[in-house]
């Protein structure tokens, strides 16, 4: 399979005064394989959201590339096509809803791209039911909650048929309920829709079952592979001072204490290995 | 503190005013509002309320709220009718205690300016009952369309307006949780001379302030992100175009703005 995003070397720094510049991101090599589920986890600070609008080419990279779906995203005038083909989906619910009825909201962005009436339309309807948020076509999104609302603020990213969206911590800001919701979602439309997810959280749990877990620090990247393989490298949680679940701690700590487990993430499979 | 949330009046329909062109429902809502101060006998009231019946017949809104919106603004029509009645001098003399005169034809400039009033209420609240604020909004920009070709930003503009409203249920919200918070930590908001009560607002403001900011930078990106830039050409998700409906308004319009003129 071929990689939707391929970050080469790729850096990135923002003004701190005039003649001082922070780097953000340092000499980042990165590969997401298309139709892929990668979380990207870090501390506050660890550059994850500004990869998130690097590929967006919300900004551009000082040094490197970085290729989103075949295209550069230093060159300009793709940034239109680049945006459409990589959605984003941000952490604030309430500021990121541009209209006062659901329906208006989802059409902003194929209104944007000047689409027919009768296709925005069906993507309206296309993106509603599968954020399962039918119901609401003609609400306002003021009166919903914080987990509904993000959910329309994925029907509104949808509604542009992107091959891959950016989760830039959208759960942060949401109750457990809607945090699973979103998850679900995210999960959903990464099998059914054949979406590529990139989903950037500082909650370890939320990187259970994902295909590619990368793990920021300081700009850079401190590991890279599949939750269970980040999940008991010990020295890395240390490191990097994230917190992973229950269960593998559990496993982890068991270990410390000389009991060995098969190491797996899964609630069901660790009871099981516990009882033998 | 700040319970009701129902800024955006919008009910949604399928009603012959909820179907007509928001261009033709405003224009049609600024003509009357201007025509009502031309209403000088009791024919013309009659046939102005006769519309104004009409139209709520069929708007399908419940006659409850058009009553409730009315009820909303006693105190100006209260006001009134005291400055119409008490606070001039007429020539027919009814009615006298001390210094209060009652003139005939006060009462009846009084009893005129409310149910001006009432009819203004109505003709208002009919039009956002009706409309949703992106309807009124590309109205707008639709109606204001030709001062695009000498520069001004038409659309900049309708796109701020309809961001203002999206945003007014927001900030209300946040400005009842930092009243909240301010409270729990013993600020007073409800006592106090006026002056110190103004004062008491600017540990609310300032916050609301800054996080307006902060929502307006979030928004902007959210904006580009979706493909937002000012030389697209984009499409409106609502059509508009002039049907029977519109026709069959501007023409019992026309009758009544006839009837009014000539001065029935």
């Amino acid at each position: 399979m071929s990689n939707i995003v391929e970050a080469k070397n790729l850096s990135f720094s923002y003004p701190l005064d005039e003649n001082e510049r922070i780097f953000a991101l340092k000499e980042l090599n990165i590969e997401i394989e298309k139709g892929s589920f990668t979380v990207i986890l870090g501390k506050n600070g660890s550059g994850k959201s500004s990869f998130a609008k690097l590929i967006n080419a919300l900004n551009r990279p000082d040094e490197g590339t970085l290729t989103v779906a075949g295209m550069d995203t230093s060159n300009e005038s793709d940034t239109i096509e680049i945006r459409k083909n990589a959605g984003m989906v941000f952490q604030n619910p309430d500021n990121q809803l541009v209209a006062t009825i659901v329906e208006e909201d989802i059409a902003f962005g194929p209104e944007n791209l000047g689409l027919p009436r009768e296709e925005i339309r069906e993507r309206i309807g296309y993106a509603l039911k599968v954020v399962n948020m039918s119901q609401y076509l003609k609400h306002a999104p003021h009166m919903l909650s914080g987990g509904q609302k993000q959910r329309i603020a994925i029907a509104g990213v949808l509604a542009m048929k992107p091959q891959l969206i950016i989760f830039d911590e959208s759960t942060a800001m949401l109750d457990p309920k809607g945090r699973k919701d979103i998850m679900n979602i995210m999960h959903e439309l990464n099998r059914n829709e054949g979406i590529t997810i990139i989903h950037i959280t500082h909650y370890m749990e939320e990187a259970v079952g994902a295909d590619k877990v990368i793990v920021f620090r300081k700009g850079r990247i401190l590991k890279e592979g599949t939750p269970e393989e980040i999940f008991f490298d010990k020295e890395l949680l240390r490191e990097s001072g994230l917190v992973p679940t229950f269960e593998a701690r559990l496993i982890n700590d068991l270990e410390d204490r000389g009991i060995d487990l098969d190491k797996t993430l899964d609630m069901e499979r660790l009871a099981g290995e516990i009882c033998r | 503190m700040i319970s009701n949330l129902s800024i955006g009046q919008y009910i949604p329909g399928d009603s012959f005013l909820h179907k007509m062109d928001a261009r033709v429902k405003l224009v049609i809502s600024m003509i009357l509002i201007i025509l009502i101060f031309f209403v000088k006998s009791l024919g013309g009231y009659i046939a102005f309320a006769a519309f104004l019946i009409i139209a709520i017949a069929f708007s399908s809104i419940p006659i409850k709220l058009i009553l409730k919106s009315i009820k909303s603004m006693w105190f100006v029509m209260a006001l009134a009718f005291i400055l119409n009645v008490f606070f001039q001098t007429g020539q027919t003399l009814i009615w006298e205690w001390s210094f209060v005169k009652l003139y005939k034809e006060n009462l009846i400039r009084g009893a005129e300016m409310v149910v001006r009033l009432i009819m203004l209420v109505e003709i208002t609240s009919l039009l956002s009952f009706t409309t949703s604020a992106k309807e009124l909004t590309d109205a707008i920009e639709l109606l204001f369309q030709p001062l695009a070709k000498i520069g001004f930003p038409v659309h900049e503009m309708a796109l701020m307006m309809s961001i203002a409203l999206r945003f007014i249920p927001t900030l209300i919200n946040e400005t009842d949780k930092i009243m909240k918070a301010q409270t729990a930590r013993g600020a007073a908001f409800d006592s106090g001379s006026l002056i110190s009560r103004i004062k008491d607002m600017i540990p609310i403001l300032i916050p609301l302030f800054i996080n307006s900011f902060k929502r307006a930078d979030d928004l902007a990106l959210a904006m580009e992100a979706r493909c937002y830039s000012d030389s697209a050409k984009r499409t409106r998700l609502i059509e508009y175009h002039l049907s029977w409906r519109d026709y069959v308004a501007m023409g019992i319009t026309a009758i009544l703005l006839v009837l009014i003129i000539v001065g029935i």
